[in-house]
C-alpha cells in the first residue's frame, strides 16, 4: 500500500463529509474514486494530502502518518484540483516553472522537466501564451501539467475532465494511462462511470462520505448482478434447440416466444459463446445481445439512487 | 525567494494594477503641482532653488498611496487563498506562512519601488527636493511594511475582496483628510483629535519624519495646520517619528499574529 485511510471521520458542522472512510491505494495502480456530487471525494483527497485536519481515524502515505503539518510528505505527491487553478496572468511555461519550483526543482532539472511536461500535455507550441487565451481543454491540460513537473509518486486528480469536449477528455484519459505506465500511482476522482471503466484498475465507489463498494470493475459488477440476460433471435427455433440451450451449464432459465429466446445465465460464465455454438448447429443465429450491467447499475443497486441525478454529464 | 519573485512578477504584469497603483499617483503629482503652481500669484515659492509646492505635494501623494498599498496584500491573498487555488498551493511542500511572508516581501518591494519612482519623477521633472534620501527611503520602507501588515489584518477580518480593498484605501484617507493636509483645510476644535491626527497617526508620524529631515529651513513653525506643514529641520524629531512608526508597525504585526491564530481562514 502506498497510502491508506482508516476509519476517517471529517465533520463540517452537522455534515459528515467523511463517515468512517476506508481507502487503500496500491502502488502503481489507477484507483478510481467514483461518487455523486457531495459524496465526499474532494474531502477525502484533501485529507489524504494533509490539507485539512480530520476528526478521527488514521491516514498513512508512503508509510508515514499524514497530517496538516507534514509538509515534507507532499514533495512526492501531486494534486490536480477540480477547478482550474493555474495563474491566468502568467504564461503556460511560467506556470509550470513556478509549480516545479514550489516542489524544489531548480535550474536545468526544472527546465528539462518543464519541457517534458509541455510536450506531454501538447502545449509546447503554446508555451509562451497565457491560459486566458486557451480553450477549456487546453486549460485543463495545463491544470494537469502543473502537477506533473516534479514527477510525483502519487498523483491525485480531482475530476480533471469536468466541462470539456469529448476529444480533450480522451486525450486526458490516455495521458493518465501513460502517467501510470511510467510508474506513478494515480487516484482518479470522477462522477463519470465511463471514465473509471476506461482507465481504472480498481474502483472505490463513494456515497455520503463512505466507500460503499470496492474492487475491480468485474468484481463490482459481479457483486450485484450474478446473472446476464441474453436475448437471441434464432433462425429456426425448435424444442430440440431449447433443450440443448437448457443443457448448457449455468443457464438458469429459457423462455421462448416465436423466434425470440430470452436466456438467463450466470454472469461471466462464457455462455454467450456456448449458446451461439449450440444455436448454429440448429440452424443459426439471427441476432444476439447480452445485457451487461455497468457501474451505474451497481450504484443504483447499492443506494437506490442514480449516480448522476440529472443535470450535467 | 522563488515565491517572492513570483508574486512580484504578478504585481508587475497586471496592467490595471500598474495603472492604478503606479501611473495614477505619478499623474496626480504632475496635475496637482502644475495646477497649484499656476494658481500662485508671483509664481512658486522656492527654497534654495527647489519648489516647495512640488516637494510637499509629491511627498503627500506618495505617502498617501503608500498607506493604500495594503491592497497589494489583499489582492494577492484573495486571489490565491480565498478560492480553490489555495488547495493547490498548500498541496505543495510550502506552508501558508511562507506564502504570506513572500506576498508581503513582494508587496513591500513593489510599494517601495513605486514610492521611489514617484519621488524621483517629482525631483527630476518638477523640481521637488528630496530632503534626506536616507530618511525618505527608510520611512517608505516602514510604511510599506505597515501597509502590508494592515492589508493582512484586513484580509483576515473581511470576507469580500472589494470591501477589504476599499478599507485599505479609506484607511489612508481617514488618517490624512482630518489632518488638513489633503483636499480640505480642516480645523477640528477638539484638542485631543487635533493632537491625534497631527501627531499620532501613522500618516502623521511618517510625514513628520520626512519633513523634519528636510533642509527647507527652520522658518516654518510647528502648528496644527497638518503634519505636512512641519518644515523645521530637526533630525531628532525625524528619528523619534521613525521610531514610533516602527513601534506602531510592530504592534500591528502582533495583533495580526493573534488574530490569525484565532481565525481559521
Ligand atoms: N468547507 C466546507 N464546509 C462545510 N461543508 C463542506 C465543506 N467542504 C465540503 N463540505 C460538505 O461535505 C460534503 C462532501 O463534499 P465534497 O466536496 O468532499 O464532495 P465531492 O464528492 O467532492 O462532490 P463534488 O462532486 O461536487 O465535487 C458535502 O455535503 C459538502 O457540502
Ligand atoms: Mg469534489
Amino acid at each position: 500500500m502506498i497510502a491508506s485511510m482508516r476509519n476517517v471521520v471529517k465533520r463540517y458542522g452537522d455534515t459528515m463529509a467523511l463517515d468512517h472512510l476506508d481507502l487503500n491505494i496500491a502502488e502503481g495502480e489507477i484507483l478510481g474514486l467514483l461518487g455523486p456530487n457531495g459524496a465526499g471525494k474532494t474531502t477525502a483527497i484533501r485529507s489524504l494530502i494533509g490539507l485539512i485536519s480530520i476528526d478521527s481515524g488514521e491516514i498513512k502515505v508512503f508509510g508515514e502518518s499524514q497530517g496538516i503539518n507534514n509538509t515534507s510528505i507532499r514533495r512526492n505527491m501531486g494534486l490536480v484540483t477540480q477547478e482550474i487553478t493555474v495563474f491566468t496572468e502568467l504564461s503556460a511555461i511560467e506556470n509550470l516553472r513556478y509549480f516545479g519550483g514550489l516542489y524544489g526543482l531548480k535550474g536545468a532539472d526544472l527546465e528539462s522537466n518543464v519541457k517534458r511536461v509541455l510536450e506531454f500535455i501538447g502545449l509546447t507550441e503554446h508555451a509562451k501564451k497565457r491560459p486566458s487565451k486557451f480553450s477549456g481543454g487546453m486549460q485543463r491540460r495545463l491544470n494537469i501539467g502543473c502537477a506533473l513537473v516534479h514527477r510525483p509518486k502519487l498523483l491525485i486528480m480531482d475530476e480533471p475532465t469536468v466541462g470539456i469536449d469529448p476529444q480533450s477528455r480522451n486525450h486526458i484519459l490516455e495521458s493518465v494511462k501513460l502517467i501510470a505506465a511510467e510508474g506513478t500511482t494515480v487516484v482518479y476522482t470522477t462522477h463519470y462511470m465511463e471514465e473509471v471503466q476506461a482507465i481504472c484498475n480498481r474502483i472505490s465507489i463513494m456515497d455520503s462520505g463512505r466507500v460503499i463498494a470496492e474492487g475491480t470493475l468485474d468484481e463490482l459488477i459481479g457483486r450485484i448482478h450474478h446473472e446476464d440476460t441474453i436475448r437471441m433471435i434464432a433462425a429456426s427455433p425448435s424444442d430440440a434447440l431449447t433443450e440443448d440451450i437448457k443443457a448448457v451449464s449455468g443457464v438458469k432459465n429459457v423462455s421462448v416466444s416465436g423466434n425470440n429466446y430470452v436466456i438467463i445465465s450466470g454472469a461471466d460464465s462464457g455462455n454467450l459463446n456456448r449458446i451461439m455454438e449450440v444455436t448454429i448447429k440448429h440452424g443459426g443465429v439471427v441476432n444476439i445481445t447480452a445485457d451487461k450491467s455497468n457501474l451505474e447499475d451497481v450504484f443504483l443497486t447499492l443506494t437506490g439512487r442514480k449516480l448522476r441525478d440529472g443535470g450535467e454529464g | 525567494m522563488m515565491i517572492t519573485k513570483h508574486y512580484f512578477k504578478r504585481l508587475l504584469v497586471e496592467p490595471i494594477g500598474l495603472a492604478i497603483n503606479v501611473f495614477f499617483p505619478v499623474l496626480l503629482v504632475f496635475i496637482n503641482v502644475t495646477v497649484n503652481v499656476n494658481a500662485m500669484e508671483g509664481g512658486d515659492t522656492l527654497f534654495s532653488g527647489y519648489s516647495v509646492t512640488a516637494t510637499s505635494i509629491a511627498t503627500l501623494i506618495m505617502v498617501m498611496f503608500q498607506f493604500m498599498y495594503g491592497t497589494h496584500m489583499v489582492d494577492l491573498f484573495f486571489r490565491d487563498f480565498k478560492n480553490s487555488r489555495r488547495w493547490r498551493l498548500l498541496a505543495a511542500p510550502a506552508s501558508l506562512s511562507k506564502y504570506l511572508f513572500s506576498i508581503m516581501m513582494a508587496s513591500v518591494f513593489f510599494s517601495v519601488l513605486t514610492g521611489v519612482l514617484i519621488m524621483a519623477v517629482a525631483a527630476i521633472a518638477l523640481n521637488a527636493h528630496v530632503h534626506n534620501p536616507f530618511v525618505l527611503l527608510t520611512v517608505i520602507v516602514i510604511i510599506a511594511v505597515f501597509s502590508q501588515v494592515f492589508g493582512m489584518l484586513v484580509s483576515l477580518l473581511i470576507r469580500k475582496k472589494g470591501v477589504a480593498e476599499a478599507v485599505c484605501v479609506l484607511f489612508s484617507f481617514f488618517m490624512i483628510v482630518p489632518s488638513g493636509d489633503f483636499l480640505v483645510t480642516i480645523n477640528i476644535n477638539i484638542h485631543a483629535l487635533n493632537v491625534f491626527f497631527n501627531y499620532m497617526t501613522p500618516y502623521a508620524q511618517a510625514m513628520r519624519a520626512i519633513m523634519a529631515s528636510g533642509i527647507m529651513g527652520n522658518s516654518v513653525s510647528d502648528n496644527f495646520g497638518g503634519a505636512l506643514q512641519y518644515m523645521g529641520r530637526d533630525m531628532s524629531t525625524a528619528l523619534l517619528n521613525m521610531g514610533t512608526l516602527t513601534a506602531t508597525t510592530i504592534l500591528l504585526a502582533i495583533i495580526v499574529v493573534i488574530v490569525s491564530r484565532r481565525r481559521s481562514f
